[in-house]
């Protein structure tokens, strides 16, 4: 086993473990902390295979802006502790079986049609060849991005003003 | 499974994982809090999946993985915005309890 391959099992086996535990946690701010560990071990994922762009947006984006709301929501709604007991799981304890079915029959279709195929290599992800492509390739999904983000924006403020009114 | 080295085979079935983990979060959670942290999780898999896919379609996948991004940020802010909104009126962040619209 070389470096990448020791590199890809650590950061595979920490955010594994990492995302068990944030779905897993009684208080909502121990959830979003293994969340972070998630994000940046996904980061981490991204640079085993030499992708240091996409694995920079993922810590400023992911790790710097989306947490921080988690952790001004939790604080805005300041749940007690007696608040927070439902959190118990009180439904059937094996409805989980229905998704480890999913995931197995699905790894079995990716072995399936991974054999055979040789593999073409991109040695560098840089900031040019992804911007390339999102500009000459993804040129729509590029312009309704920016509609989407447009509305969000004013779905929102609609949504904190209304809650305000009342 | 345990090469030399790193396939997307590997990146797909780690992502597909993570993405079965968040399932279950939503399934099994009722803090509404705690459904959007499944799906970050959900989502994180997605991306794992399309960066899996890039190492043999190129870079396009990865453009991709930013779009999504990008829709991941706006998913978890009108999420969390309905989130405050439902505390606001309904007292309570328990997706069971809020049952107004039912008829």
């Amino acid at each position: 086993m070389n470096l990448e391959s020791i590199l890809f099992f650590i950061f595979a086996g920490a955010s594994i473990i990492s995302s068990v535990m944030a779905i897993s946690r009684r208080q909502p701010i121990f959830g979003v902390m293994y969340l972070l560990v998630l994000g940046l071990s996904v980061a981490g994922l991204f640079a085993v295979k030499k992708a240091f762009f996409l694995s920079l947006i993922q810590i400023i984006i992911y790790v710097g802006a989306v947490l921080v709301l988690f952790v001004f929501v939790i604080a805005m709604i300041n749940l007690s502790k007696e608040e927070l007991i439902f959190g118990k799981i009180r439904r059937s304890r094996f409805l989980f079986l229905i998704p480890v079915m999913l995931i197995f029959i699905l790894i079995l279709s990716v072995v399936i049609s991974e054999s055979g195929h040789n593999i073409q290599r991109f040695q560098f992800f840089t900031a040019k060849d992804v911007s390339l492509a999102l500009y000459k390739d993804l040129l729509f999904h590029f312009e309704y991005l920016s509609v989407f983000l447009l509305s969000a924006i004013v779905i929102t403020v609609f949504i904190g003003m209304r809650g305000k009114k009342q | 499974m345990v090469g030399a080295e790193i396939t997307p085979f590997h990146f797909i079935t780690l992502g597909l994982t993570l993405f079965f983990i968040g399932i279950c979060g939503i399934i099994l959670r009722r803090n509404i809090i705690f459904v959007f942290i499944s799906l970050e999780v959900a989502t994180n898999g997605i991306f794992l999946i399309f960066f899996g896919a890039s190492l043999k379609v190129g870079y396009i996948s990865q453009a991709l993985v930013l779009v999504f991004m990008a829709i991941a940020a706006v998913e978890v802010a009108v999420g969390l915005a309905l989130a405050i909104a439902i505390f606001r009126t309904s007292k309570t962040v328990n997706v069971d309890e809020v049952s107004q619209l039912k008829g």
